[in-house]
């Protein structure tokens, strides 16, 4: 059997990734309450995805933020802008790490396993800190306005 | 990844690099054989393991959100900063034994939604509440590396990503309490 790593996984199954977070994304009835396009709920999503595979792909120790990403923050602005809460923003990136994980389970026979966790672990700290990023640009630009956080 | 290679190696009787000659595999299985059965490898469930680590674990995170000025800017006692987490630790553990599929929100923690509302008066930003929780999540994965060579490999990924799971679910219980404080304070974001 070949083996593939979690980022030629990510990589190969982004768009089946993506369009499953859109399926969860429907169902959540708090996200649902901003009208969005689909185009405009995923925009983001295709750069987040690089942004894993390239964080996968390099040397980087689990934990640490090295990698800012400009588009983490435009995320953040244009979700404020769309008129998401904190809370939701929480919600969609949660959503966002269980379809992920779900798409390594179904791929789980191409995997050599002494690389899977790290690179879970990786996945989750690169989610994590894409949202950490967003929700401060966020918060930065609900300074602008006069919404309630 | 040395320590899962460590993990890996500590379930193996012995190493044989190929091209090996079938006189020295045979050799090799006999003398195993005579050996008797190797002792007997203390494995622990992800959840014991947290449990057992729980307070090394708070004072790791504690020395991470250290480092961290954002977070720091907010002056505040080791006992007021971290006294969200044992529960946390409580939920976690209860969620690993409750066998709740990935994506799961039954689990309601009126805790995590009472850490967000006293970090709202606190004066944490929403970005801070989110990049403590990010901190957290990053010192429960160094324990589980740490122990590795207990932990029972063919679950442990389910396992880690119900730790993933769990704690955002908590984070964003955290942040719609907090932002329901901030609605009825006159702070700024």
């Amino acid at each position: 059997m070949a083996y593939e790593s979690v980022a030629t996984i990510l990589e190969r199954t982004s768009s089946t990734t993506i369009a499953d977070w859109y399926e969860h994304a429907l169902l959540d009835a708090r996200l649902m309450s901003v009208s969005m396009t689909r185009e405009q709920r995923c925009a983001h999503l295709p750069q987040l995805f690089r942004d894993l595979v390239f964080r996968l792909r390099s040397a980087t120790i689990p934990g640490t933020k090295e990698l800012f990403s400009e588009d983490a923050a435009e995320h953040g602005i244009a979700r404020r802008r769309q008129g998401y809460s904190a809370a939701m923003m929480v919600e969609e990136s949660r959503i966002l790490q269980v379809c992920i994980f779900k798409s390594l389970h179904e791929n789980l026979d191409y995997i050599a396993f002494p690389l899977l966790l790290p690179d879970v672990m990786t996945i989750a700290n690169e989610v994590d800190a894409q949202l950490s990023r967003a929700v401060a640009c966020y918060v930065a630009e609900s300074r602008n306005d006069t919404s309630p956080l | 990844m040395d320590a899962a290679s460590q993990a890996i190696l500590l379930q193996t009787d012995q190493i044989l690099v190929k091209p090996m000659d079938v006189p020295s595999l045979i050799a090799a299985i006999k003398e195993r054989l005579a050996a008797g059965a190797p002792a007997t490898r203390i494995v622990e469930s992800v959840a014991t393991i947290l449990e057992r680590t729980t307070e090394s674990t708070i004072q790791d995170w504690f020395a991470h959100v250290q480092n961290d000025e954002a977070v720091m800017a907010v002056a505040m006692t080791f006992d007021q900063r971290t006294s969200h987490l044992p529960q946390v630790f409580l939920d976690l553990v209860h969620r690993l034994r409750s066998f709740k599929s990935f994506g799961s929100k039954e689990l309601v923690s009126p805790a995590a939604a009472q850490h967000g509302l006293d970090r709202r008066k606190q004066g944490y930003s929403a970005a801070m509440l989110v990049e403590e929780s990010r901190i957290l999540q990053v010192s429960v994965f160094h324990t589980l590396q740490k122990n590795l060579a207990r932990i029972d490999f063919s679950i442990l990924l389910t396992e880690v990503m119900t730790i993933a799971d769990e704690i955002d679910s908590q984070l964003a219980q955290a942040m719609a309490s907090y932002i329901s404080e901030s609605v009825g304070d006159s702070l700024p974001a």
